[in-house]
């Protein structure tokens, strides 16, 4: 009987020592390719446990991988330059049009992703006109529209840290050259602008759209080659004598492809759902992209 | 038959369907094996001689003693033939032993024949006959049973009340006739040419006479699958929100789960609140409920029966995939004009019924919600320099009328109307500023008052429902019904907000139904074993909704949408189906279901199988089929502006498959005693075609949605396939004033979409894989009062694994995620929720009056009903739940006169 349990304890005991603390965590891959620019490091970090705090740097960093990345078919060799963070050897500049093909090795997975970089884009003009005077305007700090709440009129959405107040309406219209026209593909294009504010009344912007995410062709002509899109935010102000506080506004466009449309998309809401990702065998986006951004002063 | 059929599961199905039919096809018509008999009898007692008879050869003989008493027999005989043995032991009897069925016979008088020594088929042979009704309204009860113990065979009344069981010899039966709610009705009757009337008396408290409140208790049921419901007993039971709602009081059976959406809905066997049809006087309802859901238009006053199909249907029934919940309007009394009001914390109604003259009765009432009535629906809002109103208009309603003609037997005509509209009209002159300071909506005077910011809601949806039916009893065993019937369903949106001065969002959404449909039955009674029904019906479905919006965000800039989308559907139906009962145990109801779209090449057969067995005590059955739904509930999941209080319904066409299910289950009744009766069912569905969303967690949170076109609503839902099985149980103890009702339901509902890459099934979002409710109440002539439990698991939701984050070239900072590896991989806590009910009943002068009290969740648990997470990078993530109702109380005062 004690040899019984004496191999009892040693089969448990081996059992024990033979098992190592598994890592669940999943590979997160993050890389824009941008048109005309140097190419992106390839981020790769690691998923975390709900209770324990999220730290972007070393604690989730996923080292030790092997980065294969390739443009056109050329492969470009990459290495780790910082914590989880891999990138080329030397500059070179993501060619619009190129193919883009990832595989990432990490431990015994192999992650793969595709895209392709579409034509670059720049922002031909922007026009921005202020409201005159201030008018009023909802200001809530956080907005969430919830269909049952809303349903039921939604009395408690808005009443968290709801208040009237006044507001300067901005309008600013973006001008762009669509250069896509012989491209077969449909590229995607979001718009946003953002102002550089203290505090922002987002229930009003939620409704006013300061960004949007289209199909590039379902956005409207202002000319022959340019197309254009116009979006509004408010800025509050304490008291109808206040001027417009001078403030910066950086207006950002980028080209996108379906997936990245698909992944910002669904980002809206990551409390309830993650984005889509367009990597096989973990998380994250590997697209390309073409950007375009400027800031302007807006007094 | 299986030839044509192209679903590899259905040829399946139909093969194993096929062959079940012919064992239990050859093993009641197959030829008992020859048994010697030897009769050796010598001046010896008849009726002893027919007593070892029948002990020895296993055959029923039905007779009266007078018929055998006193006589003498003597015979010889020696063979395998009972027929001649038994004209051996009749012979100079003046008696003839007349075949019923496979091994029962009926000992015949023939010295009434006008022929001596007629052969069997000249004997008299009648039909007994006739229609069940209520003893005091005369209104006929669909669904009553009529039954003849000593040949223990029965039939139940169609839905003329009519019944009839033919090939019987002439003489006097035994008869017992039964319904849910009624006094059991034992009586002898004579068969003759005539119809009879059995008229039942209904059942009253503490009543000496046997009730009927369950319809087990008799052994004598037709669908395997059926489930009639105590209409008096059910809307007994305590029901949100306290007010008398038959819908509400379903949940307390073990097949039925009352699930929240803003729409309100049940759900039966682990399906989906669309998959059940709700049909009033024959005729489709598509929205069943107010206000959200709370409350449902079913007033229990106003209905004479109400029957749920679960699973597997009668072959009449279809069209839909999980049950079909069948209610018939009160024709009105025949007594003299009686009604009742009821005033409840949200609504008054009143019912009233009544004779004009003596072929016409009618049936009214109204409910509606007095709220609006109180506190007004227009309120002038004044700052001292501006004025604006604020609306209110919030109301409910609900109307039936019926009229019914009954010249003769041979005639009853009907004409039905049901309506039932809410409406959600207000408007908020919003001065939001004090609400944020008092952190509190209360009081409104704070922060309702002229403003330049706007928040206008005027919602509303409404049913409307005109049914005529005709019964005609051609012959005695032919009895047709015809029904026509137009309903429609309209729901309107319409939102106005003006979140800043020089910004607005209005938008106008419409979704409008109709259905129109003509449908012929016909009862064709052609023997003792067989029952034959058989039907056909049209049905032509009009679809449409209607979008204007704009979204004014600046003078400038501004978005208009202005869409419209419309489908017609035109549905042909035949259905057959036998209800056979080859034996006194055995009944075994074969049927199909024949369903095509016009301008489709989708024929669909739903062939049905039901088989009952009845022992002494114990009731089993069985029971197949195949269901096919054409209509999928769709919602858009994006946008704000619409589809907020409307589903919309996309009928099946060439791009969009019907979902179709094949469902099978067994189960039994047991009778412990003359107090106590259980019952236990077993069932398994399997269901292909659905329409599942892409992204099961989309909320609405955007202006701008996909829009309302076909292929935009489709683009948002994928195909998917569901798996539901379960176990479902009942314990229903009642004694005198004292009744204890138990329901336990376990059970499991799965579905997955392969073209997502899901492989494996995942729980849906209404799946329960343990319920339990009870029901103790005493009820005595003037006090009912009672507790009730229930328990039940908490439903699935979706939680997260993992977090993570990710940049964007357009953020600063990283975004932080949450990694949902599954949908429905967690579960809310369990529910459980007390309550507490009262009634007392008095007399005031001619009236009588009840004052009921119901108070739920008296140990004021605080069930969570929602789960959500936030987190800021780097915290850990926290979980904020939402909770439900605390204990509240419910009251309601009804007169009735």
């Amino acid at each position: 009987m004690l040899i019984r349990y004496a191999v009892l304890v040693t089969i448990f005991l081996m059992g024990c020592e033979a098992v190592h603390p598994e890592d669940t965590s999943l590979l997160v891959v993050e890389s824009y390719v941008a048109a005309g620019k140097p190419l992106p490091p390839v981020t790769l970090r690691r998923t975390a446990p709900l209770e324990a705090n999220y730290d972007l740097g070393h604690a989730t960093a996923a080292t030790g991988a092997r980065v294969e990345f390739t443009m056109q078919d050329s492969p470009i060799p990459y290495t780790m330059q910082g914590t989880g963070v891999y990138a080329p050897l030397e500059p070179v500049t993501a060619i619009p049009g190129a193919r883009l093909d990832l595989k990432v090795y990490w431990g015994d997975q192999v992650i793969t992703a595709k895209s392709r970089i579409p034509p670059p884009v720049s922002l031909d003009s922007v026009s921005i006109e202020v409201s005159d005077t201030p008018i009023p305007g909802l200001i809530l700090d956080s907005v969430f529209v919830d269909p049952l709440l809303v349903d039921s009129l939604g009395l408690r959405a808005l009443g968290a840290n709801a208040r009237e107040g006044l507001v300067y309406l901005v309008e600013a219209t973006l001008y762009w050259t669509d250069n896509t026209q012989r491209d077969d593909d449909d590229w995607w294009m979001r718009t946003q602008l953002l102002p550089r504010l203290g505090q922002s009344p987002r229930l009003s912007n939620f409704f006013l759209s300061p960004e949007a995410l289209q199909l590039e062709k379902s956005a409207p002509f202002a000319n022959a080659e340019q197309r254009s899109w116009s979006g509004a935010y408010a800025v509050q102000v304490p008291s109808s004598s206040n001027q417009i506080p001078a403030h910066g506004l950086r207006v950002s466009i980028i080209r996108g492809t379906r997936d990245y449309a698909q992944f910002v998309s669904g980002s809206s809401n990551p409390g309830e759902s993650e984005p889509p990702s367009n990597v096989t065998g973990a998380l994250g986006i590997f697209t390309g992209l073409a950007i375009d951004t400027l800031t302007v002063e807006v007094q | 038959m299986c030839v044509i059929l192209q679903n590899r599961f259905l040829r399946k199905y139909c093969a194993g369907l096929c062959v079940a039919v012919a064992i239990v096809w050859a093993i009641s018509s197959s030829t008992v094996r020859a048994q010697a008999i030897e009769i050796d009898a010598v001046s010896e007692s008849l009726q002893k001689v027919l007593d070892t008879f029948t002990a020895t050869q296993r055959v029923d003989l039905v007779y009266a003693e007078r018929q055998v008493e006193g006589r003498l027999v003597t015979c010889n005989y020696v063979g395998t033939d009972i027929e001649r043995a038994l004209a051996c032991i009749l012979e100079n009897q003046n008696l003839r032993a007349v075949r019923v069925r496979r091994r029962q016979y009926v000992l015949v008088d023939t010295s009434r024949d006008s022929i001596p020594n007629s052969t069997e088929d000249s004997i008299h042979m009648g039909a007994l006959r006739g229609f069940v009704t209520d003893a005091t309204s005369q209104e006929i009860l669909p669904g009553a049973h009529v039954y003849l113990p000593e040949l223990a065979i029965g039939a139940i009344s169609n839905e003329g009340g009519y019944f009839a069981i033919p090939a019987l010899p002439v003489g006097q039966y035994q008869v017992r006739a039964s319904f849910l709610g009624y006094s059991l009705l034992d009586t002898l009757i004579t068969i003759s040419e005539e119809s009879v009337m059995l008229a039942l008396e209904r059942g009253a408290v503490e009543s000496e006479a046997i009730v009927v409140i369950s319809d087990r208790r008799d052994p004598y049921e037709v669908s395997p699958g059926v489930r009639e419901i105590p209409v008096d007993l059910i809307s007994g039971f305590p029901g949100l929100p306290g007010e008398a709602d038959l819908l509400q009081s379903l949940h307390w059976l073990p097949s039925v789960q009352r699930v929240r959406t803003n729409q309100g809905g049940l759900v039966v066997r682990g399906g989906e609140p669309d998959q059940i049809q709700y049909l009033i006087d024959g005729a489709p309802i598509y929205h069943m409920w107010h206000v959200g859901g709370l409350l449902s238009i079913y007033q229990p006053e106003v209905f004479k029966d109400v029957r749920l199909y679960r699973g597997s249907f009668p072959a009449e029934y279809g069209g839909r995939l999980s049950a079909v919940l069948d209610a018939e309007l009160k024709d009105g009394t025949q007594e003299g004009i009686t009604g009742l009001v009821g005033v409840g914390l949200f609504s008054a109604r009143l019912f009233v019924e009544g004779p004009i003259g003596n072929e016409f009765s009618f049936m009214m009432s109204g409910r509606r919600s007095y709220l609006d009535r109180i506190i007004g629906r227009k309120h002038p809002v004044d700052d001292g320099v501006t004025r604006d109103t604020l609306r209110t208009g919030i109301y409910l309603y609900d109307v039936s009328a019926k009229l019914a003609w009954r010249p003769s037997l041979q005639h009853r005509l009907t004409l039905g109307v049901y309506g039932s509209a809410d409406v959600l009209d207000i408007r908020l002159p919003i001065n939001i500023s004090r609400i944020g300071e008092s952190g509190s909506i209360l009081p409104l005077a704070n922060w309702l008052r002229p403003s330049s910011l706007v928040v206008e809601f005027d919602t509303r949806w409404s049913n409307r429902l005109v049914s005529a039916r005709y019964h005609y009893l051609y012959a005695d065993r032919f009895f047709l019904s015809a029904t026509a019937y137009a309903t429609s369903y309209r729901a309107h949106e319409r939102i106005f907000l003006r979140p800043v001065a020089t910004s607005s969002i209005s938008s106008k959404y419409a979704v409008d139904i109709l259905d129109m449909g003509v449908k012929l039955d016909l009862d064709y009674y052609l023997s003792l074993t067989h029952h034959v029904e058989a039907g056909a019906s049209i049905v032509l479905r009009s679809f449409s909704s209607e979008l204007e919006a704009l979204i004014l965000q600046t003078n400038s800039i501004s978005e208009s949408t202005d869409e419209e989308s419309n489908f017609d559907n035109t549905e042909l139906v035949f259905h057959i189906q036998d209800t056979w009962k080859p034996t006194r145990r055995l009944q075994v109801q074969p049927g199909i279901r024949i369903s095509r779209l016009l301008g489709g090449n989708d024929l669909r057969l739903s062939p049905r199988l039901g088989v009952r067995y009845a022992l002494d005590r114990v009731i089993l059955r069985a029971a197949a089929g195949v269901n096919v739904q054409y209509l999928h509930q769709v919602r858009d999941r994006y946008s704000v502006l619409y589809d907020l209080i409307a589903y919309r319904w996309v009928p099946a066409s060439r791009s969009v498959k019907p979902s179709q299910s094949y469902h099978g289950s067994v189960g039994g009744d047991l009778s412990l005693g003359r107090y106590l009766t259980a019952g236990i069912a077993m069932y398994i569905q399997r269901t292909n075609g659905l329409l599942l969303p892409r992204d099961a967690e989309q909320t609405k949170d955007g202006l701008r949605g996909p829009g309302i076109s076909l292929a935009a609503i489709l683009g948002q839902y994928t195909r998917g396939e569901a798996l539901a099985y379960g176990l479902e149980g009942s314990l229903q103890y009642e004694r005198g004033a004292n009744m204890v009702w138990v329901s336990y339901a376990a059970g499991r509902s799965r579905s997955r979409a392969p073209l997502l890459g899901e492989e494996n099934l995942r729980p849906t979002r209404y799946d329960v894989p343990q319920r339990l409710e009870i029901v103790l109440q005493r009820n005595t002539r003037t006090w009912t009062y009672g507790l009730t439990g229930q328990w039940r698991s908490g439903y699935p939701i979706t939680v997260p694994e993992a977090r993570y984050a990710i940049g964007d070239p357009l953020a600063e900072e990283p975004q932080g995620f949450l990694y949902f590896p599954k949908i429905n991989n967690g579960r809310l806590p369990p529910y459980v929720n007390y309550g507490l009910q009262g009634a007392y009943r008095f007399n005031a002068g001619f009236v009588s009056m009840q004052v009921s009290l119901e108070i739920n969740n008296i140990t004021f648990r605080r069930n969570i009903v929602r789960q959500t997470y936030t987190f800021e990078i780097p915290e850990p993530v926290s979980v904020m739940s939402t909770h439900g109702m605390p204990a509240y109380p419910l009251l309601e005062l009804v007169a009735r006169f």
